[in-house]
Parts: C-alpha cells; sequence; structure tokens
C-alpha cells in the first residue's frame, strides 16, 4: 500500500471523527448555562427587578396561570412607558445643564425605549406614526428546552419556589442570562430531593421514596 | 431575486451559463474551512429562537394556556354543539359542549375532523370571476347585475341557521321571480312529504330513541349516517342499560340490504332486499291494524311477503310495547314514508317515541322542488342559478349535473374547490364554520351559535352577508347575526336580562332554549294512506349508501376521514363494491378483484373492488357515496416517499370511484328506488387497504396453547342469559389472582392509580374516539400503501368480531388500545428503558430514549404499539396549526402508542397545584372518552374506590381482555348484552 494512499485514508478517518465530534454535542439544546444573548432592546433586569424591585410576576405573569412565564406583551411595558420615556438620570442631567444654559429643557427620550415606541407605531412624543405598522418585538430566547420536554411554571410556582431557584439573581442581571444548565439530571435531582408538605417543599433526602414525581411522563408527553 | 440570477455571495450576481471551475486547492480550502465552521457552530447549543410576545396583551389568551370558545359544527347538517379548544388564537381540537341538549357532550368522526379542515391549504381564498381573482365589490357588482333581471334560483343544503334562513326570504321575496331550492344529497324528501300527507305540515319529526322499547329501523342508519346520529346514538344508549339502579334494554330490529353500522349493533337483523322494503312495511302497518282492531285500509290484496322477514313476530312486539315503540325508515319512497307513519300512528309513537311538536329542523330537502329546478334548468328559463354548500355536479347524476350549465349566469358560494365551482362564472369564497359568526337551529326553539375560533384565514363571507349585501344592507357580518337575534329569538325565548348579557351568555353556553314549536302533536290523516302498489323487482341491484365519513362528499378532501378504517368494513381510502360471500363465488371474484357495475343499457359504469361482506343480501351490491370526488388527487403525495412506496392516489387520479353517476335521475323518481345494475368481473386486481387483519388478537392454530385457540376478546351474552346467571353467561371463570406471578407486585403506593373502563353495550364502533384522539395525540397520517402495510399509526383501532352468516350474522366492536398493562410485556424487553411504569400505573413510552428495536410491538399481546417507520409529512405548513402543542411530534425511528392522554392527566395536575383543590372523579376526561356520543368509555382513578371506573370493574360483565396470560391490564371491557331470544351462551370470537 502506497503511503499516499495510507495518508488520504487516515485523514479521512479523522476528518470523518471530527465531523462526528463536532456535530454530536452530548448536549441538548437549551442546556446552555451562562447564555447571554445580546437583545433587540438592551432590557435591564437590574434595574427593573433589582433597583426598581417590580415583581417578576408583574411582567411575567404567565408563570401563575399557564406552562409558560411567556415575556410580557408591548403594551405591559407601556403601563409605565407611556410616562417615563428616559431614565431619571438623564432627564436630570439635562434640567442642570438647561437651567446653566438658560435655556428650556429638551424633551429626553432614550434610545432603547425609543424602539419599544416604534415597535407599536409611535413615535418619541408617543403619537402615531402615519403608515407605520406596529410590530412586536422580537426578544431572543434565553430559557429553551427540547421540544419532547414539557416544563410547567404552575405546579412550582403555586408551592412558592422562588424564580431565583431556578433563574439565578435575575436582580444583578443587566442582560439575561441562563443560570441553571436545565439539563434533566439538574430537574432530576431536585425532583428526587424534595417531597411536596404543606402546599411547599421539605428535603426529602437523596432518593426519598416520598419525592415528588420523577415519573417520565412529569415531562414528556 | 430573479430564478435565471444566482448570487455568488459577494454581492455579484452569477449569470446564468457561466460555470465555475474549482481548483483542487480551493476545493480542499473549503473542505477545511467548512469543517472548522461545522466545529466552530457543533460547540453553540442549538438553533438561537426568538420570543415573540404580543403587543397589546389580551385578557383571555395566556401564551400556552387553552381556552374554549363554543361554537357549532358544520360538518353535517345535524348541527352538534360543540367546543372549540383553542391555543394561542387557533383552534387545536374541537370537542362536543356538554351543555348542548341534543349531542351531550358527544362528537363524531366527521365532527372532530373539521379542525384540520380549517387549516386546509386549498380553501378558496377570494372571489374568482372566470377563474381570475377578483375583489369583493367587482364580485358583488357582478352578482347584483346579474340577479337583478330574469328568473333566480337558489340551489342551498339544509339550512339550519334561522338568520340565514330570514335573510334568504327577504332576497327571494325581493322579486316574484325568485326561489329557494333545497337539495340534500343525503336526502329525507320522503319523510317530510309523508308527514305533509299524514299530518298536514311538511316537518321532520324529532325522534326519541331512549324512550322506545322496541325500535324497527328499515334500512335507517341511525347510528351511523341518518339525519343526527350523535343525538340519536346518545338516546339509543341511555335506552340500552343491562345494570345500574333501572335496568332497560330495548330491542331493536333492523331491515336491510347491506351491512350497516346500525344492523351491527341490532338484536335481531334482518336482510331485506330494497324491492321488498315497501311491501315489508305495508305488511307491518297491515299486521298492527289488525292488532288495533281498525277498518283496514291496506285491504287483503297485498303483495305476500317472505315468511323468513318474521314481520308477524315485529308487529307481536311493536304492540306489546305500542305508546313505547318506534319504526324509522331510510327510504326515500313516499309511500313506503306513509305506511311507516301509519304504523307509529297505529303503535301510538307519536307524542312518546317521535314527535312533530317539536320537529327536527335537520333535514328540509324537497326532490319535488329540485326536479321542478332541473326542468326549468334544461327548459333554458333560469337566468341565475346561485348554488351554495352544496355541489350538484357531483352529487347529481351526470346528465343532471350537466344542467347546471343552462343557467345563464352560474355564482357558487363555496368554500373549497369542488366540481360545480369548476363550471362557475363566479365564485364566492364561503368561510369555515370555525372562523365565521353563525347561528343553526337543528330541532325547533333550539337556537346554537357560531363565532370565530381564529382571526380569518381566508376572505370567505357567509351566504346572509351575501345576500344582505346585494339587499343593499351594508352591516357586518357579526351585526347581521345579533340583529337577528334581538328582533327574533330573543323575544322567543323571553328571558329577564337585557339581551346583551342574553346574547353573552348564548355565546358562552353555545346555546339556548325557547318555547318555540312546543305546539301539540297534529292528528293523523289516515285517509293519505294508500293502497299498497308493488314495487318492481330488480335481479341484481345498487344500494348506494352514505358512509360514516365521507358522508355526501364534502370530506373528501380530509386526510382524517380518508384514512379512517369504515367501521363496517375497515377499509381505508376507498369506496369498494360489498358482495355477500354467495354472490361473491356465483360470479368467480374474491376480495380485490375489480368488478365492473354497469346500469342496464351499459351507458353508465363504475368499477370497483369487490369487497366480501358478511350479513349482506345476495342480490345488492352497496357501494359508498361521497368518492370519486375531483381534486382528490392532491394526496398522491400523503404518506412517506421512498423507493417501494405506491402513491395514494395516480396524478389525476381520485380516492375511490364516484357511484352518484349510476343513481336514477331525480325527476319523478324517488333517489332510492331500487337501481338496477348489472355486475361483471374484469379480471384485474387491486389492493384493497384494509385493517381487519391487521393487528390481530388470534394465535394461529398451530402455535397456540392447548384450550387457547380461541381467545374470548370479546364477550357478549344474551339478556336471557345475563338475567339467569351472569356469570356463566359471561364465561367469567375467575381467573383475576389465580395465576402466580413472576414479577414483584411493586407497582402503585401512588396517589392515583389510572384505569379505563369500555362498555361493550354501548360501543357502536362509530369511531369517533379514532379521529378525536388523532387529533389530540398528533398522530399522523400515513397514506394508502402504508395502511396496506399494516403500518396505520392511529392509536384506537376498533377491532370488529363477526359471528354467524345471513341473518344471522352478529357484530361486536371494540375499541383497542394500549390497555397500560402491570406486568407490561413491552416493559420487560426494552434494551434501553424507553417504556417503562409510572407509579401511577401507566405504560409510559419515552420518545426520546427509544432506539426503535421494536422488540416491544412484537411482544405486545394486544399489538397496539405504532413505529414510526417514516417522517410523516404533513401536506402542507398551514396544517401544523391543527397539531396539539402539549404533545411531543414524534420523529422517524420511534414507537408510539396510548398514553391515556397524559398531557390531560398532567394538565389536570398543574392545575390542582395551580388552585389548591384536589382532582375529582370525572375532571380528566381523555380524548375518545370525552368524544364517545354515548359515554362508553370510563376513565378514573382505582384508588378511588367510589369513581366511576372503579364501580364499573366491581360490574360483573367487567373482564380484561387476555386476561389469562396474566399482564394485568389497567383497562377493563363491559360485555355486551344483546336482547336476543333465549339462546345458548354465544361468545362472538
Amino acid at each position: 500500500m502506497s503511503l499516499n494512499v495510507k495518508v488520504f485514508g487516515l485523514s479521512t478517518l479523522l476528518m470523518g471523527l471530527g465531523v462526528v465530534f463536532a456535530t454530536t454535542d452530548p448536549r441538548l439544546p437549551g442546556n446552555d448555562r451562562g447564555y447571554t444573548p445580546v437583545q433587540p432592546i438592551a432590557f435591564s433586569h437590574r434595574v427593573h427587578a433589582g433597583e426598581l424591585a417590580i415583581d417578576c410576576q408583574y411582567c411575567h405573569s404567565g408563570a401563575r396561570r399557564s406552562r409558560h412565564a411567556g415575556v410580557p406583551a408591548t403594551s405591559i411595558c407601556m403601563n409605565c412607558h407611556a410616562v417615563v420615556r428616559a431614565a431619571f438620570d438623564d432627564v436630570l442631567t439635562e434640567k442642570q445643564s438647561a437651567a446653566a444654559e438658560g435655556r428650556e429643557p429638551k424633551d429626553v427620550v432614550s434610545t432603547e425605549l425609543l424602539k419599544l415606541y416604534t415597535a407599536l407605531g409611535l413615535d418619541e412624543k408617543l403619537e402615531p406614526v402615519a403608515g407605520a405598522t406596529p410590530r412586536p418585538v422580537e426578544w431572543v430566547r434565553v430559557h429553551d428546552l427540547p421540544d419532547f420536554a414539557y416544563f410547567d411554571h404552575r405546579p412550582h410556582v403555586a408551592r412558592n419556589i422562588a424564580c431565583e431557584t431556578c433563574h439565578g439573581p435575575v436582580q444583578t442581571m443587566e442582560r439575561m442570562q441562563q443560570f441553571s444548565d436545565l439539563s434533566m439530571g439538574w430537574c432530576i435531582d431536585c425532583h428526587r430531593s424534595n417531597a411536596i408538605s404543606g402546599g411547599g417543599f421539605v428535603d426529602a433526602g437523596p432518593r426519598a421514596a416520598d419525592h415528588v414525581s420523577t415519573d417520565c411522563v412529569t415531562c414528556h408527553l | 431575486m430573479q430564478q435565471d440570477q444566482l448570487n455568488r455571495g459577494d454581492g455579484e450576481l452569477m449569470l446564468p451559463g457561466e460555470q465555475v471551475e474549482p481548483s483542487r486547492r480551493a476545493f480542499l480550502q473549503w473542505t477545511g474551512f467548512g469543517l472548522a465552521g461545522a466545529m466552530a457552530t457543533g460547540c453553540s447549543r442549538g438553533p438561537v429562537r426568538a420570543v415573540v410576545p404580543y403587543l397589546q396583551a389580551s385578557e383571555e389568551i395566556v401564551p400556552g394556556r387553552s381556552y374554549r370558545i363554543a361554537t357549532t359544527c358544520a360538518g353535517c347538517s345535524a348541527a352538534c354543539g360543540v367546543v372549540a379548544r383553542c391555543r394561542d388564537g387557533r383552534p387545536v381540537k374541537l370537542e362536543g359542549n356538554e351543555l348542548h341538549a341534543l349531542s351531550r357532550g358527544g362528537l363524531c368522526a366527521v365532527g372532530q375532523a373539521q379542525v384540520l379542515s380549517l387549516y386546509d391549504a386549498l380553501r378558496i381564498g377570494v372571489p374568482e370571476e372566470n377563474g381570475q381573482p377578483i375583489a369583493w365589490e367587482s364580485a358583488l357588482t357582478r352578482l347584483s347585475g346579474s340577479s337583478k333581471n330574469g328568473k333566480l334560483r337558489l340551489l342551498t343544503g339544509t339550512i339550519t341557521s334561522p338568520s340565514t334562513r330570514s335573510w334568504i326570504r327577504r332576497f327571494v321575496g325581493e322579486s316574484g321571480d325568485r326561489a329557494h331550492v333545497v337539495h340534500d344529497a343525503l336526502s329525507a324528501s320522503a319523510i317530510l312529504d309523508a308527514h305533509e300527507r299524514t299530518h298536514g305540515v311538511r316537518a321532520l319529526p324529532s325522534y326519541q330513541f331512549q324512550a322506545a322499547r322496541v325500535i324497527a329501523s328499515f334500512d335507517a342508519d341511525f347510528l351511523g349516517t341518518w339525519i343526527s346520529p350523535v343525538a340519536f346514538a346518545a338516546d339509543y344508549a341511555a335506552g340500552r342499560r343491562p345494570d345500574g339502579d333501572s335496568p332497560v334494554l330495548s330491542r331493536h330490529h333492523q331491515f336491510e340490504a347491506r351491512m350497516s353500522l346500525t344492523g351491527a349493533a341490532a338484536d335481531e337483523r334482518t336482510r331485506l332486499a330494497p324491492w321488498e322494503q315497501r311491501a315489508a312495511v305495508a305488511e307491518l302497518a297491515a299486521q298492527l291494524e289488525s292488532r288495533r282492531d281498525v277498518a283496514s285500509r291496506l285491504g287483503e290484496d297485498r303483495p305476500t311477503v317472505d315468511a323468513r322477514l318474521g314481520i308477524e313476530r315485529l308487529a307481536d312486539e311493536l304492540w306489546a310495547a305500542r305508546g313505547n315503540s318506534l319504526v324509522v325508515c331510510g327510504s326515500n319512497d313516499l309511500t313506503t314514508q306513509l305506511f311507516v307513519n301509519y304504523a307509529n300512528s297505529l303503535l301510538d309513537a307519536y307524542g312518546s317515541t317521535l314527535t312533530l311538536a317539536v320537529p327536527s329542523l335537520q333535514k328540509a330537502c324537497s326532490d319535488a322542488a329540485v326536479a321542478e329546478l332541473c326542468r326549468e334548468l334544461e327548459a333554458g328559463e333560469v337566468e341565475t342559478l346561485i348554488v351554495s354548500g352544496v355541489n350538484p355536479a357531483f352529487e347529481w347524476p351526470d346528465e343532471l349535473g350537466a344542467l347546471i350549465r343552462r343557467a345563464g349566469t352560474l355564482v357558487v358560494h363555496s368554500g373549497e374547490r369542488n366540481e360545480t365551482t369548476a363550471q362557475a362564472d363566479l365564485v364566492l369564497p364561503a368561510p369555515h364554520a370555525l372562523e365565521s359568526w353563525d347561528d343553526a337551529e337543528p330541532v325547533a326553539g333550539r337556537f346554537s351559535l357560531s363565532q370565530p375560533t381564529v382571526q380569518d384565514l381566508r376572505d370567505g363571507r357567509s351566504l346572509r352577508w351575501v345576500l344582505a349585501q346585494v339587499l343593499g344592507e351594508g352591516a357586518g357580518e357579526r351585526e347581521l347575526l345579533t340583529e337577528h337575534w334581538r328582533a327574533e329569538v330573543f323575544p322567543l325565548v323571553g328571558a329577564a336580562e337585557s339581551f346583551e348579557a342574553f346574547f353573552d351568555r348564548a355565546l358562552h353556553d353555545g346555546w339556548v332554549e325557547s318555547s318555540r314549536g312546543t305546539g301539540t302533536e297534529r292528528p293523523f290523516d289516515a285517509a293519505a294512506i294508500p293502497a299498497v302498489t308493488p314495487v318492481e323487482k330488480a335481479e341484481f341491484a345498487l344500494v348506494a349508501h352514505a358512509s360514516l365519513g365521507m358522508l355526501d362528499g364534502s370530506h373528501a378532501h380530509n386526510p382524517w376521514l380518508q384514512e379512517l378504517p369504515d367501521p363496517v368494513t375497515k377499509v381505508t381510502w376507498d369506496n369498494v363494491a360489498s358482495l355477500s360471500e354467495a354472490r361473491a363465488e356465483a360470479l368467480g371474484v374474491e376480495q380485490g378483484d375489480v368488478v365492473r357495475i354497469a346500469s342496464p343499457d351499459g351507458a353508465r359504469a363504475v368499477e370497483l373492488p369487490v369487497f366480501v361482506q358478511r350479513g349482506q343480501h345476495d342480490d345488492v351490491v352497496a357501494v359508498a357515496l361521497g368518492y370519486g370526488r375531483s381534486g382528490t388527487d392532491r394526496f398522491k403525495g400523503v404518506g412517506p416517499d421512498w423507493y417501494e412506496g405506491r402513491p395514494t392516489v395516480e396524478e389525476g387520479g381520485t380516492v375511490g370511484s364516484r357511484v352518484e353517476a349510476l343513481r336514477p335521475t331525480i325527476a319523478g323518481r324517488p333517489y332510492d328506488e331500487p337501481i338496477a345494475v348489472t355486475i361483471s368481473a374484469t379480471g384485474r386486481r387491486v389492493q384493497i387497504a384494509c385493517t381487519q387483519e391487521h393487528h390481530t388478537l388470534e394465535v394461529p392454530a398451530h402455535l397456540a396453547p392447548k384450550g387457547g385457540e380461541v381467545r374470548e376478546a370479546a364477550r357478549t351474552a344474551s339478556l336471557a342469559d345475563f338475567l339467569h346467571d351472569p356469570e356463566h353467561a359471561l364465561g367469567a371463570h375467575g381467573e383475576h389472582g389465580k395465576h402466580s406471578d413472576l414479577w414483584p407486585d411493586d407497582h402503585g403506593g401512588a396517589l392515583h392509580r389510572w384505569g379505563m373502563s369500555i362498555d361493550l353495550n354501548r360501543c357502536t364502533g362509530c369511531s369517533g374516539c379514532v379521529v378525536a384522539c388523532q387529533a389530540e395525540n398528533n398522530v399522523p397520517v400515513v397514506g394508502r400503501d402504508e395502511v396496506a402495510r399494516h403500518r396505520e399509526m392511529h392509536w384506537i383501532r376498533i377491532d370488529r368480531y363477526t359471528q354467524g352468516f345471513g341473518d344471522a350474522t352478529s357484530t361486536v366492536h371494540q375499541p383497542m388500545f394500549c390497555q397500560q398493562c402491570d406486568n407490561a410485556p413491552c416493559e420487560a424487553v426494552c434494551p434501553v428503558l424507553a417504556t417503562v411504569h409510572s407509579s401511577e400505573g401507566l405504560n409510559q413510552q419515552v420518545y426520546n430514549r427509544c432506539v426503535g428495536t421494536r422488540y416491544c410491538a412484537n411482544t405486545c399481546p394486544y399489538k397496539v404499539r405504532r413505529f414510526n417507520w417514516f417522517e410523516y409529512p404533513r401536506e402542507a405548513e398551514n396544517q401544523n396549526h391543527a397539531l396539539n402543542p402539549d404533545v411531543t411530534v414524534r420523529s422517524r425511528g420511534v414507537m408510539e402508542k396510548c398514553s391515556f392522554c397524559a398531557q390531560r392527566i398532567q394538565e389536570a395536575k398543574s392545575e390542582a397545584a395551580r388552585t389548591g383543590e384536589p382532582i375529582t372523579d370525572g375532571s380528566i376526561r381523555v380524548a375518545c372518552q370525552q368524544s364517545c356520543p354515548t359515554q362508553a368509555i370510563v376513565f378514573g382513578d382505582l384508588n378511588d374506590p367510589e369513581s366511576e371506573v372503579s364501580k364499573h370493574y366491581r360490574n360483573v360483565r367487567a373482564y380484561g381482555v387476555l386476561e389469562e396470560i396474566n399482564v394485568k391490564p389497567s383497562v377493563r371491557y363491559l360485555a355486551k348484552i344483546t336482547n336476543t331470544a333465549d339462546k345458548e351462551n354465544s361468545h362472538a370470537h
């Protein structure tokens, strides 16, 4: 056998192996701890959930009613942002510089909020823009699960599991980041070591008999 | 980008014909780059997915949460109440409306399949003039213009909508040259005409099968296709309860030429040729005359009736139960129907088992009016013909169908393309019932509402709106409806609340009841009864009957209904020429041989494969209507594309053959007169995709253990034997717990243990559950070829067991699906733990673990596991909207089966956690159970001794199929008790 053929064969094998390893990642879609995608609007959970201490379920109201916590409708944002159109600091700065320059303060509108208004077909004065079609904001999904896994927020919220247990210190996150790896092992660990008692959870120890259901059909439907 | 230009990727356009020769070096460069790229992308975790919230938060719609909208089914003119389960602004499943007085929560296969037809990508979207799309304004201008002058005829099916009827009256009344003609392919015209003569009112009575102790049905398939089968089946089952606090078991005689679903349910079934029917009914009426001791109107010189029919015995039974007995007849022969009315009158049935005081409005057709329309068309008198909701070019015999083109202008209002729209000058798109406002009054005084469940998918408009526009009324769809309800329905109901509150309540409940129609019974006019004239005997006749899935042919474009095995023949994707064994033998044909059925003059003929049907009359061939519809070659691509695959239908072909061509002309003659035909073998042979032999529980005789050659899967007993000694009659051998187990008894211990029971006495085999399960569980359509290879994917199959021959043919239907065995053989053989037991007694199938060894399917004694041989494509992306978002869409190479609707159990548990209320018995209803018109299926918690299913488990009729092999199924069947004359214990096998 000539060297050429040997080299060819070996390189083909390596390439094949490379392709196999490269394309078959042992982790499933959604199992992506630390995933922090750039969002179309630089929304800050630190400001809203941290500084302003808005309840998570004010915006993510689906968590107690539905399988999905949901991303709030644009109209929910407008409950506040019809009035609050810029960061307080920016408004203050403009007021101070206007006073210093002896002029009327200009209308300050955050560039990020302008994207929200544009989505609703409004201009910075919140007047409808002629001919503009409202288009919802396409956020990038952070927490995702494979299609064969059916997570349901309802029983978890009903038993008072804090959102932070799975979603981490959201109140400190400038940009939303995936905190848990959302793998099946991670789910099962929690289900195995907790038992339902009096509407909440108690530590049932590893492998307890009366732990929360670990039946397959709890999640795989 | 234009088609003949390819983008090179660097902004430069590559011209057609230009070729790039890749060098070896470039090739390696790009390969290396590609490999590196593949590695880089392989490190990221799955695709980046967008999440798009609503612009305006909705009060009702919570993403991921189902909500329900009450509406009305438009699958046929029965107008059953349905509730559309919607997700994120679209319906995903239809369920029966439990509040509705007629359907009471049941829904048939056709109703279940309506959600798929909503997402049909081929529905007509915009008005068309001579095939060219036009705007609604131009279409209405054209319609107004042509309807101004000359004779105008409006041809529709039965209109159950009172508001549409009102607009039709206004439209027709505007000019003397207009008339409304009602045509139903499945006509009940003779029943209406007969009541006009005997009771002075052209009306269809309401039948009360629950009140009937003895039922005699002459060719009326009231459990399958006749008038209002869901309501009738519920009533019928209510009269057949052999146990409980007040046991009753009606006695049901069926006389018919073919084997119908209703015949299969009957206690006594007698074969009756179509030409014998009139004389037989007349004989019955005459016998009742003598028992009632009234002056004979039918005379002594009646045609003789074969003693085999046992009419005298039938008359005795009916007479003994007079006041609680009922005669029904599906014939469209006026004389026969007059005798039926006479018999019912002699039995004092009016006012008890059938009533004209609250007439049914589900059939309003008039064959005489259709005949007159045909005459006018033939004479060229009709200037404008508007056709709405019917398909005369298909449903009428050819020479009549051709007449519609004699009208000056043909306007067709239709949601789908059909034989009639193909000839139209102007096509107006009709909306789907699930996207439009409508109402219905199926029985006088019972009004139900339809409301949109989704934003319009097409630009269809209702007939009501079109007529209102032509009459210069500019109101919108909703306004037209509410105005009618405000003016007409609201005063009738006489509610104390405001109209708005009343209308909201009607929208919520789906229907309201008023006092309309509750008049008194009308007197019977015996003078209308004619003397008996014999019907000319045919040597051999065609029985063209409605099939459960296709009905009049309007559902031929629904793949769920095409793939639904016919409940009697179990044939899919075809209509067949059903022949008795004796006739098939005489002809020298076997199942699958193609025969030619021709009119006596040979001018018209249809070629169909033979199906050998037990219990059929020897001198008839039975063929289902509604097949051979144009455009059904759309299904050529249904099912997987692989090298041995054969298309379901050839390009340009049709699914099945159109037997409508052989029907006699309507003019002056009844539809159902014996259609004399000749039959001959063609020598060709085709494969029929019939599921009867698939997945059988039988063991080949040479492999069976001693004494196990015959398995008692479907148990039956006669009422006499059952009352004498139930345990002996049912062959209960006390096997439970007799066996010692190899397996440890380690199941259970959880809060719930799910179980199911099926009452074979209530199951009619109607197959509503099969389609309900298909809709709920995202079961794919596989096409004819795959069905023929035993690869249908339905999670429920309805096993049909037949015993005896000829008149003694008895049938039992047994729904069969995963029995969720405690000692499940499938679990023991799975090498990857893809099927394992849950703590609550479910046999779980984990799709993502399954590697497709199919060991489980081989070892399953019930043969209920289905393997995904392929990725089954949906016809169009649109149809993905009909998928249930709560259930995984399975991919190629995995096994699947009934899950006891685990998603519904989980939903109930999540809701219980949310609300803090415990799960109560009956709060979880699985899809098949919910759809069942007769409530034959009960699901519940076996750990609760007071649950309905636990009570059924303790019923003396309860048994487990194949319980002798000790797999401990979680499904119990309740044996069928037939109200038959005293005879020895008869088990169907």
